[in-house]
């Protein structure tokens, strides 16, 4: 007997084993242990794509993974959570479009927002007329001061004024009082720039030039070759900072290098090889586990495959710490509360930040893994420790911490007054 | 005061620079001469290339073979996208073609993303150190890559011009109907350009890898400066497009030295526009 196999034959077969294939995860979400009710939707404006895939790939790893690991561990106050995903190619057109669409079309009750500085700035008034919560994950301060400031924005990583407070003094005092500043010329850039240029100040210091970078710049020693040779330190908010380390050492830069915060997520630090002696990074995470002295953060890596020296076993990739406890600590903001404010729908959003803005303070935990995070109810931005890592023999390792104390800085607007 | 130091390194740097563009709008303006394509799907081409680049020095620790590997590899793969993709859109509307090779760029960069992945790599230079020019140090792999560059383009025009299948290349670029009459099998010069056309890309982007960040994203920043040129260049004509690679690498270059960067980037451009009103079919005028 012969079987007769069609394409029609197997394309049925293809699409039914495919179903069953997704059966069980679906199910699973359905009824995450010890959840009922509607599920609370959280959307997430993520860059899967462009040219801030690198970053967005922990973003999307760790707000996938902490939903699921929320869904086995009852939800937030007992329901489940459903996280969508919406893709925005890196680009601020595609990101407010799939911002509206995760509004819009989704209804999603909270958004964690995106990490690109322009994406988010346009995106969070956007929210804010739409009466829903934006978390962002941008860290140019501009994203939440001044006009940029809104009722619906939180922010629960840190951005390049808190960063600049707590790591200039240090480094200041360890590398040198002349600076360059190498900066990405748009407006996240620009904030950590300015940031550091009065950072450095504060701590006696000066920052003598800055050169910008065009952001699209294939060539960047043209620019790299106008930077004062005199300075004792190079302090660079660059996309393309691999480049940059890579030409300032071919071309006799010997100067210690800083690269703004959370640099150390859009690249693996491990392609800089022996160029990257001696670098220093700003970072809300260290990478190993034994530079954190935390069991929260050992149970986060462990749920999504990362092993003790911050390396994913499925694809071999250096985890973005900082990015994971971004979102770590956006998930732990909301669970928070929308349990203790008794939000229901969003017609209770309001009430929850009124609340959220009378709490001061959120305790180590499972989803603030490093320590407590205060919150400024004026700005909405929350402050945290600031890890100073080093490339050390190929390693990136803990140089130093800035306390959260030393990383606030004066807030221009003051949200509480409605 | 000018600083003439800095003057004569923008201006050295901006030829060297100009040999690369040169190289991308190569193979870009003649798949426009002869099939009438504007090929969106050049740069993600490049951008394999020096894909392969950073592939070749991690697993085979040398970057030499990178020039061989990546070339033959996008020439192999370009053979059934022609016959699939650009084949059935010569003839049609230009946005035909526009589209489907659009298309075949996020393709592209995408499948990089899957496979690459999004975060960006390195690949070292294979020849260190820095010679002494007009008295500052100009790394020495720029010029070496560079006159690999010059001596591509240079084989390219006498394979133009002394070869019997350049023959025919100029032949389609002026009448593709005169051409086929006379005999010239000008479905074969369609392919073979593309192959070319797609070898010269990935050669590009092997020779610059070491110069640059290598990303999955990193044939859309070149995309814009090749299409600029090609156009000032005159669409179809392969040496107006090196020259306008020249000016432009390094106009933006001397601006850079009186201007901030991101005004010079804009200073070159604009610089085109009257040379677009006296010469408005290229430098050179007409096609080649």
């Amino acid at each position: 007997m012969t079987t007769k196999i069609s394409r029609r034959g197997i394309l049925a077969a293809s699409v039914a084993a495919t179903a069953a294939a997704a059966l069980p995860r679906i199910v699973g979400k359905s009824f995450a242990a010890g959840t009922s009710g509607d599920p609370i939707v959280i959307g997430h404006q993520c860059e899967l794509t462009g040219w801030d895939a690198a970053t967005g790939f922990w973003r999307n790893k760790a707000a996938t993974g902490l939903c699921d690991w929320l869904n086995a561990n009852g939800g937030i106050a007992g329901r489940p959570i459903k996280l969508v995903t919406v893709d925005t190619k890196s680009d601020v057109d595609a990101g407010v479009n799939q911002l509206r669409n995760l509004l819009l079309e989704e209804e999603v009750d909270f958004v964690l927002g995106s990490e690109i500085s322009s994406i988010a700035i346009a995106s969070n008034k956007i929210a804010n007329e739409n009466k829903r919560l934006y978390l962002t994950m941008s860290s140019s301060e501009a994203t939440t001061s001044k006009d940029n400031a809104v009722p619906y924005q939180f922010r629960l990583t840190t951005n390049s004024a808190a960063t600049a407070a707590g790591a200039a003094r240090k480094y200041v005092e360890s590398v040198g009082s002349r600076w360059v500043t190498f900066f990405a010329d748009i407006k996240w850039g620009q904030s950590e720039r300015d940031w550091w240029a009065k950072g450095v100040a504060a701590s006696g210091g000066e920052v003598g030039n800055a050169i910008a970078l065009p952001v699209d710049a294939p060539d960047l020693l043209p620019f790299v070759m106008q930077i004062d040779r005199n300075a004792d330190g190079i302090f660079i908010p660059v996309l393309n900072a691999l480049q940059a380390i890579q030409l300032l050492r071919n071309s006799g830069y010997d100067q210690k290098i800083v690269l703004a915060g959370q640099s150390f997520s859009l690249f693996d630090y491990r392609e800089l090889g022996e160029f990257g002696d001696g670098v220093f990074g700003i970072e809300t995470a260290p990478v190993a586990l034994n530079d954190m002295n935390s069991p929260d953060m050992a149970n986060i890596y462990k749920a999504l495959g990362i092993d003790e020296n911050g390396v994913e076993s499925a694809s071999g990739k250096v985890v973005g710490s900082s990015m994971l406890l971004g979102i770590a600590q956006s998930l732990g903001f909301l669970k928070a509360n929308v349990e203790q404010s008794g939000w229901k729908t969003k017609a209770d959003t309001a009430a929850l930040i009124k609340h959220a803005e009378s709490v001061p303070s959120y305790s180590k935990g499972p989803l603030f893994p490093l320590g407590d995070v205060t919150m400024r109810a004026q700005d909405h931005q929350a402050f945290m420790d600031i890890y100073l890592l080093q490339m050390q023999a190929g390693a990136l390792v803990k140089y130093g911490v800035a306390p959260k104390d030393i990383t606030i800085y004066d807030a221009d607007v003051d949200l509480t007054q409605g | 005061m000018i600083d003439w130091q800095t003057l004569s390194f923008q201006i050295v740097n901006g030829v060297v620079w100009a040999m690369f563009l040169g190289l991308i709008a190569l193979g870009l303006n003649a798949i426009f001469g002869l099939l009438g394509l504007l090929n969106m799907a050049h740069g993600a081409v490049y951008a394999v290339g020096a894909v392969i680049a950073w592939y070749t020095v991690s697993q085979l620790d040398s970057f030499w073979p990178a020039l061989v590997i990546a070339p033959l590899f996008a020439a192999a793969v370009s053979v059934p996208v022609y016959r699939f993709i650009l084949r059935p859109t010569i003839g049609k509307d230009m946005m035909v073609g526009l589209v489907a090779t659009s298309g075949l760029l996020f393709i592209i960069s995408d499948l990089l993303l899957a496979t690459f992945g999004g975060s960006p790599r390195l690949v070292p230079p294979p020849v260190s150190g820095a010679v002494g020019i007009l008295g500052f140090y100009y790394p020495t792999y720029r010029l070496v890559a560079a006159a690999m560059a010059v001596a591509v383009l240079a084989t390219f025009w006498a394979f133009l011009r002394l070869t019997a299948i350049g023959l025919w290349i100029r032949c389609v670029a002026q009448s593709p109907t005169l051409a086929m009459a006379s005999g010239v099998p000008v479905e074969r010069v369609y392919l073979v350009i593309v192959v070319l056309s797609a070898a010269l890309a990935a050669l590009a982007g092997v020779l610059i890898a070491p110069m640059t960040m290598v990303s999955h994203q990193m044939g859309l920043a070149v995309l814009g400066p090749a299409f600029i040129v090609v156009v000032v260049g005159g669409l179809g004509n392969l040496a107006g497009a090196v020259a306008a690679a020249v000016i432009m690498g390094v106009a933006r270059g001397v601006l850079s030295v009186f201007l901030p960067p991101t005004y010079a980037e804009v200073g070159a451009i604009v610089m085109f526009l009257p040379l677009l009103l006296i010469r408005p079919n290229g430098i050179f005028g007409g096609r080649a």
